[in-house]
């Protein structure tokens, strides 16, 4: 029969700030590379339009433009840099939670009861540093899956063996 | 029960499935390729007659398809499982087992209707698509067949711990809500219709701008002098806008009696079973364990009226783009009573204690508006006259403009943050907002996907966060809790999901 007994609040237990375990070093120059590249991106843009003489915005304009795009791309590898050490994430016997975010934080807490399937992704970038990432899929949609990158591909796999096989304890 | 037809032998669909066929063929068919039609309505005489060959060629190619189709597919039961041959070039057998069928839905169209038969959809769990309709079955037939399948099912709550209600015993009731043509015609008096007068107000007057533009000038036809003409247009304005609400209202009010005409809640084992429509009369039954939230709204209007729009929003597989929910417009509060005792007792109901989100909110948001308000008024005044070309009157008159929507945002923070507040118990979770109107959703805690708590950096300085709820059927976030209370909630809500082994969908 299902019980339903009385529990005390202060005896649950906690997902404490500690014990947190951080993401492979070489994640950091995932993340560097990545803002590098998106940097370049925007600066070549903005090159490309100054070179085309017929735009309307006047020369000190410009000056504002290009002192906002240094410290555009300052910040941006600042964030990726200091960033890197707030990814962390930690595995508990029922669920797992990552936690990510320099000045905006978030922390997700995925119950292995309620993953639909998992899977080991690799992307281009992450191939050249042998990282991967393990992504969880919910019936929540988008939002609610939840991705730990910066993973090295058998420690990726075996979390992965990990969650499934609590998976199917739990179906038993 | 006592069924005469068992299902032992392959059966064929009604023969109004042949029309239902040749229906969706057509219509398939002229949606790819109606731009071949447009030679018949530009074209010179004479020219279409090799077109007018290849067309009746056509239809009597997609209907012979049409046939050999409808004689090719042919369903039966086997034991415990639907099976459904079908195919016109090569043979399909596809097997369902009732464990997998998770809803059965009718539907019925005016063609439907005359001929007094039903088209089935049957969903099953885990696939992106439905898995196959009948385009066409004897009403008696469909209920038969369904009836027989959710009673042979071995039910997913046989086993008692697994049950999804709390012992609340099968009441088979009919009619827990009902909606005759009256209310339907209130439903549709009390939509929404400022937004459509809005929006009525504002195309109006861009079109007179727009007509004054290119030079004509609506008030020369009016013939009146000067001074009149500011009165005049205003005049015309309020007058064609009033038409066109009126118009916007009739049009929802018919819409509405069409759309959900007669329209029955009933209760059925496990269950519940919606029926509504006029020319497309929609059957909808919903298992209890699939519910995910109830959500229950209201406006301004309604409210008056004590009316509520009632949501049962359900589990469906991922990539299931289009929810199967049950929506039913224009409840009383005492209707939704009725029909949340069917998931939850009276007892879990009442007890939850209420919170409110600190009122650190309102005061930020109110002071984003100001920044801002501020920051539009130095850049107005900066560039009104070089850069935007405004003489001293139209300036002013932006500044009213963005003054009135200063007051609009303020008044809409205060009322937002005044119904910002949630419900929490050992089983449930009701999260309430709302800024002219009332919303409401209730979750049950067990049955949640996952939890995230969320800190900007201004709540990490107060020691505030963001609570986001994951549900089955979409999430839904509290914000501005002390960082405690979040994580004390989340930590009860990870517990309560990994230890409840009630079945969640």
């Amino acid at each position: 029969m299902f019980e339903n007994p009385e529990i005390d609040i202060s005896e649950l237990p906690k997902v404490s700030s500690d014990s947190f375990v951080p993401l492979e070093k070489n994640y950091r120059a995932v993340m560097l590379l990545r803002a590098i590249i998106v940097s370049t991106l925007v600066t070549a843009a903005f090159v490309l339009f100054y070179m085309n003489k017929s735009s309307i915005i006047p020369g000190y304009t410009w000056t504002i433009i290009f002192i906002a795009l240094i410290i555009f791309i300052l910040s941006n590898i600042l964030i990726a840099y200091l960033g890197f050490k707030k990814k962390k994430y930690k595995l508990r016997q029922y669920d797992i939670v990552y936690k990510t975010g320099l000045f905006w934080r978030s922390e997700t807490s995925i119950p292995f009861v309620r993953v639909q399937h998992s899977e080991v992704i690799q992307g281009p970038i992450e191939r050249l540093f042998r990282l991967s990432k393990l992504k969880l899929y919910t019936a929540g949609g988008h939002s609610s899956d939840l991705s730990v990158p910066g993973l090295s591909l058998p420690k990726a796999e075996q979390l992965k063996d990990f969650i499934t096989k609590r998976i199917q304890e739990e179906e038993e | 029960m006592e069924l005469k037809n068992n299902f032992n032998v392959p059966t064929r669909q009604s023969y109004v499935a042949i029309i239902m066929i040749l229906y969706r063929i057509y219509a398939k068919v002229i949606k790819q390729f109606w731009i071949l039609l447009i030679p018949f309505f530009v074209g010179r005489k004479g020219s279409t007659d090799y077109l007018i060959y290849g067309l009746i060629a056509l239809s009597v190619i997609l209907s012979i398809y049409a046939i050999i189709d409808f004689f090719r597919y042919k369903f039966h039961i086997e034991g415990t499982d639907l099976v459904v041959e079908k195919g016109v070039f090569s043979k399909k057998r596809i097997v369902i087992p009732f464990d997998r069928i998770q809803s059965i839905n009718f539907k019925q169209n005016i063609v439907h209707q005359i001929f007094n038969v039903v088209g089935l959809e049957i969903d099953t769990a885990g696939t992106s698509k439905k898995e196959f309709d009948f385009h066409a079955l004897n009403k008696k037939t469909g209920n038969e067949l369904r009836d027989y399948i959710f009673a042979n099912r071995k039910m997913v709550q046989s086993s008692p711990e697994k049950t999804n209600k709390e012992d609340i015993p099968y009441r088979p009731i009919k009619n827990i809500i009902r909606l005759d043509f009256f209310d339907l015609v209130k439903i549709g008096l009390t939509q929404n219709h400022l937004k459509s007068l809005l929006l009525a107000l504002f195309s109006l007057y861009w079109l007179i701008d727009q007509l004054k533009n290119i030079g004509i000038n609506i008030d020369k036809y009016t013939k009146v002098t000067e001074e009149n003409i500011l009165n005049l247009s205003l005049y015309l304005l309020v007058s064609l806008s009033i038409f066109a609400i009126i118009f916007l209202i009739i049009v929802s009010v018919i819409r509405n009696v069409l759309r959900y005409y007669n329209l029955v809640l009933n209760r059925i084992p496990n269950g519940f079973k919606l029926e509504y429509g006029l020319f497309n009369r929609n059957e909808i039954s919903v298992m209890d364990n699939k519910m995910q939230v109830v959500k229950w709204s209201d406006n301004m209007l309604r409210r008056a009226l004590g009316l509520f729009t009632l949501h049962i929003k359900l589990a469906s597989s991922v990539a299931v783009k289009q929810r199967k929910s049950i929506l039913i417009p224009g409840v009383k509060r005492k209707d939704i009573n009725k029909v949340l005792s069917f998931y939850f007792s009276d007892d879990t109901l009442s007890n939850l204690s209420y919170f409110r989100s600190d009122r650190y909110y309102v005061f930020r948001r109110i002071m984003i508006i100001f920044i801002i308000y501020a920051f539009s008024i130095i850049g107005l005044f900066s560039f009104a006259k070089q850069g935007f070309g405004m003489t001293n009157d139209e300036a002013k008159e932006v500044l009213i403009a963005l003054s009135a929507l200063l007051g609009y945002f303020i008044l809409t923070s205060i009322l937002k943050y005044r119904k910002m507040k949630f419900g929490i118990n050992e089983e449930l979770i009701q999260i309430d907002s709302g800024i002219f109107g009332n919303r409401h959703s209730l979750y049950t805690i067990y049955k949640l996907q996952g939890i995230e708590i969320t800190q900007s950096p201004v709540q990490i300085r107060r020691n505030l966060a963001n609570l986001i709820v994951f549900s089955g059927a979409g999430n839904e976030t509290i914000k501005y809790i002390q960082k405690q209370q979040a994580e004390e909630i989340r930590d009860y809500i990870l517990y309560k999901i990994e230890t409840d082994k009630r079945e969640w969908m």
